[in-house]
């Protein structure tokens, strides 16, 4: 497939060659959307504007025109992919000893949906459960065979799954604080995170738990 | 649903669930249409080609027809000339015959014997003389079967296997002749059967004797006729031979068959080796050297192979030794053996249709043995194992032959009954044993890919058939592995690294490519995209851009990913701390030394011993980073690196020095434009491939230094390489976005699959070949893994 790049404005290629240093990773020029032409433009271009470190809107704003429905797809998979990094964060913290259920708050207890029956799982693997089960999903030949066209039908998926992603952010919160203060300072994970589940009504506010930090 | 609002703004296309002709779906819709025409087109070629083959396939058979009806013709005017002159010599046989049976006392008698021997000994001599050219026809005319899908290289090994077989008979024989003694070493070797038969083994000793002076040249003569000649089987019963009637005139012909009919033989033989030499030339080998010193090199590692396999079925055959029909398959490994089994034979008396059918399987099984073995005894000899050795691993052969094609002994039992009518019968059933050898061929090479390339048919002609799609990793798949068993691991750019298991790979016959299946376990620890995995025993190791290589404890393959984790990474086993950038490759040391020795950004390479540093080298160039190593398998000490301004070195990890510089680096080029992307040592083959950044692969002598072939491969970046587990096949992954297979020797492209769609300008990053299950693997920048069969 020639298309690759006879139309970007860059002669330069887009890639991380093998033993690219740290610092170079991903220093290409960023395109505008409509000059990308890969099946992927979409994870490319939600990439590029984190990388870029642009403003939580900015990232969750669909460039024009742009299909909705994969624009959630794709943003909810950045978002797992980056909750698997999130989750790494507390790998000296939270373990099933010192977290043995899965809760925020005293109020709120959350039950495993990853099973065939829901459970008690500690903390730790409602993470990894939710994170696996989430992948799962996303790349369900199923729901979601295409990743520039999603059918209205796999449209619920999506509610679900960010309401459960959501409670990882809330275990981190009020369990974790410390962490989870870093983690968002660098990334703003959960801020977009927040910002896009209202903007596309995908969590109710009533189950946002975590306040506002403004 | 309420968004509509948040398009409202849009001008090009102001309705939100009508159609949208967007770049990226149009381009997919190409993509999908044109991959669709290249599966069809693919197909139609290979079907074509199926074609082809078939056609060639059938005018050798018919060719091979042809001669089988000459063979027959010529042991028929044989057959009828020996039963005009065995009256003579009958008599004479008899006497010999009942003196066998009756326990042997008598040393006037054996005199006799040794006369009558010396008598027939010229026309023995012709015999095997005569046999033995016909014993290589034979092979010639068996050949076309090995030939039918053109593997030419593998046509010559059969050829090796022919002579060097041959050869190995003769000497054989040669033992044979120097009587009872070589008999006797082998019935010691063969202490464990004689303990069981003590009483008998001295009568049986005295038997032997006589037995061997006047069998043993038949026995060698059978041990050439086993072409199929109706003859071999009256090689051994020949003393025997008041045991089935039908035989006598078989018997006594062997040994004083007259002159004038072998000159007669002579003749048509000669006619007929004139046929089969054109015929020879029709099946049109042409013999390439690479090929050769290829092929041979190929059966060096097939016989380690079979070693393993010897060593299983040589148990099997230890606990059922006393059987009858072990004893004899054990009697297929020689023809002193075979005296000697025989001798454990309770008594001659008790000899009956029975035994002698079992005889004639015997033969009739040696018979398909060497169809076997002419690739086993080349093999061995190339190996340069010991006599001792190579005797072995023809038995081994012949276990394997006992065990699994049951059906050679149902046959010869009928050969054994209708052996008056020895021609024709005798070669169709001859014929059909070459059709199981080869389909038994066949069946391994399903089953494992050594074998399937050292029998040597298909596999140059194999083509990969995309098969399933492993999806779960979020974004691009930098590196996979196969393990030796079913798991396959997986490290990508969305920080994890993934363990697959192949067997929940069930093949549905609808959509196989959408089997559904999750990783068995999903590894996090690292803090950044993760570039590169290696395997060891029964670690994972693996590196990226967090600079940390960390070990994994390899997951139980029927782990459950929702399992309780208990921790962020419960299957971390060690960090390998050192590297201060990122880390791109890492590779453990074959041989099972427990070492790693990784590539990474910072410019280093580092050498790990129980996950402690025990060695470094450090590039000489200022940001010229080691972008791959390699090693290879026969020297476990030299490592071969490409760095990023495209030089290409190897050195020796233990002495620390280099060993080599194949090709410096260029200063000139624009940073990386030439960088190598994969290095990679031939297993057993002093060759190694490198695939570059300039869309090259060069092969390097590494006997000598000197490059000796550069291709452009791809028309982008080679990001990875990887050698076919025979060794014979490469293949090379692309961002162009194709996966190519090579033939090393000829250097040409054998199948071309279009497989992983770009992200960004990167699309197939890793491929992988399955040690032995057949598997092929890549993984894309489209976050996705293919298995292809």
């Amino acid at each position: 497939m020639t298309s690759t790049t006879s139309s970007s404005t860059t002669s330069e290629k887009r890639r991380n060659r093998i033993g690219t240093k740290n610092g170079d990773l991903y220093q290409w020029t960023h395109i505008p959307y409509d000059q990308i032409n890969s099946n992927y433009a979409t994870q490319e271009y939600i990439q590029d504007k984190i990388r870029e470190n642009e403003s939580v809107e900015d990232i969750i704003e669909p460039p024009e025109s742009h299909d909705l429905h994969v624009w959630q797809y794709e943003q909810i998979r950045q978002f797992t992919l980056e909750l698997n990094h999130f989750a790494v964060h507390f790998s000296d913290v939270c373990t099933a000893k010192t977290c043995p259920k899965m809760k925020a708050t005293e109020d709120w207890l959350f039950l495993c949906a990853s099973h065939k029956a829901t459970q008690e799982c500690s903390a730790i693997d409602y993470f990894f459960h939710t994170l696996d089960n989430t992948s799962a999903l996303l790349n369900s030949e199923k729901l979601f065979p295409k990743r520039i066209e999603i059918s209205t039908s796999s449209l619920k998926q999506f509610p679900s799954i960010m309401r459960r992603l959501y409670r990882l952010f809330a275990h981190a919160y009020f369990h974790h604080r410390e962490i989870y203060d870093q983690i968002e300072e660098q990334t703003h994970l959960c801020e977009r995170f927040v910002t896009f589940a209202l903007k596309y009504s995908l969590v109710p506010p009533s189950s946002l738990i975590i306040p506002s930090p403004k | 649903m309420n968004y509509s609002s948040n398009d409202s703004n849009g001008f090009q296309q102001p309705m939100v669930h009508g159609p949208e002709y967007t770049m990226p779906k149009i381009l997919d819709y190409l993509q999908t249409e044109w991959y669709k025409y290249e599966v069809d087109r693919s197909h139609w070629v290979s079907e074509k080609s199926d074609l082809i083959l078939e056609s060639e396939r059938k005018t050798q058979e018919s060719i091979k027809n042809d001669l089988f009806r000459r063979v027959r013709m010529l042991e028929y005017a044989l057959h009828q000339e020996r039963l005009k002159n065995n009256q003579t010599y009958r008599d004479q046989y008899k006497d010999n015959k009942q003196q066998q049976q009756q326990t042997i006392e008598k040393s006037e008698q054996l005199t006799t014997t040794l006369k009558s021997q010396s008598q027939s000994n010229l026309t023995r001599d012709r015999i095997r003389k005569y046999l033995k050219s016909m014993d290589i026809n034979d092979f010639i005319v068996s050949k076309p079967h090995s030939n039918a899908n053109n593997n030419t290289g593998n046509g010559i090994e059969y050829n090796n296997g022919i002579h060097s077989n041959t050869s190995h008979q003769q000497q054989q024989v040669d033992e044979e002749d120097e009587g009872p003694t070589t008999a006797i070493m082998d019935v010691s070797a063969l202490k464990k059967l004689q303990a069981l038969h003590q009483q008998q083994q001295q009568q049986a000793e005295s038997t032997k004797q006589k037995l061997l002076e006047e069998v043993g040249p038949n026995g060698g003569g059978g041990g050439h006729i086993n072409g199929g000649l109706g003859l071999g089987l009256g090689g051994i019963p020949e003393s025997l031979s008041d045991l089935a009637s039908s035989l006598d005139s078989l018997s006594s012909d062997i040994a004083g068959s007259s002159v004038e009919s072998l000159d007669q033989l002579e003749s048509l033989r000669n006619q007929f080796n004139d046929s089969s030499d054109s015929f020879n030339n029709a099946a049109g080998t042409s013999p390439v050297d690479s090929n050769e010193s290829l092929s041979s090199l190929l059966s060096k590692k097939q016989s380690s192979f079979e070693h393993q396999q010897q060593s299983s079925s040589s148990t099997i055959d230890n606990n059922s030794v006393i059987d009858n029909n072990s004893v004899i398959h054990s009697s297929n490994n020689n023809n002193n053996n075979n005296q000697t089994s025989s001798n454990n034979e309770p008594s001659y008396d008790s000899l009956n249709e029975d035994f002698f059918n079992k005889l004639s399987s015997n033969s009739k099984g040696r018979m398909k043995i060497k169809g076997l073995n002419n690739i086993k005894f080349g093999m061995d000899e190339d190996s340069s194992s010991s006599q001792g050795g190579s005797l072995g691993g023809g038995s081994s052969t012949v276990k394997k032959k006992g065990g699994t094609l049951t059906p050679v002994g149902s046959l010869s039992k009928r050969t054994g009954k209708s052996l008056s009518q020895f021609g024709a019968q005798d070669l169709s059933d001859l014929k059909l044993d070459d059709s199981s050898i080869g389909s038994g061929g066949g069946m391994m090479r399903g089953g494992s890919g050594i074998f399937s390339s050292s029998t040597g048919m298909a596999d140059s002609s194999r083509t990969w058939r995309f098969r399933y799609t492993l999806k779960s990793h979020l974004d691009g798949v930098r590196s996979i592995s196969f393990d030796s068993d079913n798991l396959l691991v997986s490290g990508s750019e969305d920080h994890t690294v993934k363990v697959w298991n192949l067997q929940q790979l069930v093949p549905t016959t609808k959509k196989a490519s959408t089997v559904e299946v999750e990783p068995i376990c999903t590894m996090r620890g690292h803090q950044g995209p993760v570039f590169t995995v290696a395997l060891a025993d029964k670690y994972i190791y693996s590196g990226g851009s967090d600079c940390i290589i960390k070990q994994w404890a390899m997951p139980a393959p029927d782990a459950d990913p929702y399992h309780g984790y208990g921790t962020v990474s419960p299957h971390l086993r060690g960090d390998l701390v050192g590297h201060t950038d990122a880390v791109w490759h890492v590779i453990t040391t074959p041989g099972g030394s427990g070492r790693v020795i990784s590539a990474s950004a910072d410019g280093t390479i580092r050498v790990w011993d129980n996950n402690r540093e025990v060695r470094r080298f450090t590039t000489e160039t200022r940001g010229v980073v080691p972008t791959s190593i390699s090693v290879s398998e026969s020297e476990p000490n030299h490592l071969f690196i490409g760095y990023s301004d495209s030089a290409l070195s190897e050195i020796d990890i233990e002495a620390g020095h280099i060993v080599r510089q194949y090709k410096t680096g260029n200063t000139f080029a624009s940073a990386g434009d030439e960088q190598i992307n994969k290095v990679l040592a031939h297993p057993f083959l002093p060759l190694a491939i490198t695939g570059t950044e300039d869309k090259k692969i060069e092969f390097w002598d590494t006997a000598s230094g000197e490059i000796v072939h550069s291709m452009v491969a791809h028309s982008d970046a080679i990001t990875s390489l990887a050698i076919d587990p025979s060794g014979l096949y490469l293949a090379s992954s692309s961002h162009d976005p194709s996966v190519r297979f090579w033939d090393i020797a000829s250097k040409t492209c054998l199948q071309d699959l279009n497989s992983h769609r770009p992200k960004y300008d990167e699309s197939t990053h890793s491929i992988a070949y399955h040690p032995t299950k057949g598997y092929f693997a890549s993984s894309g920048a489209d976050s996705v893994i293919r298995i292809h069969q």
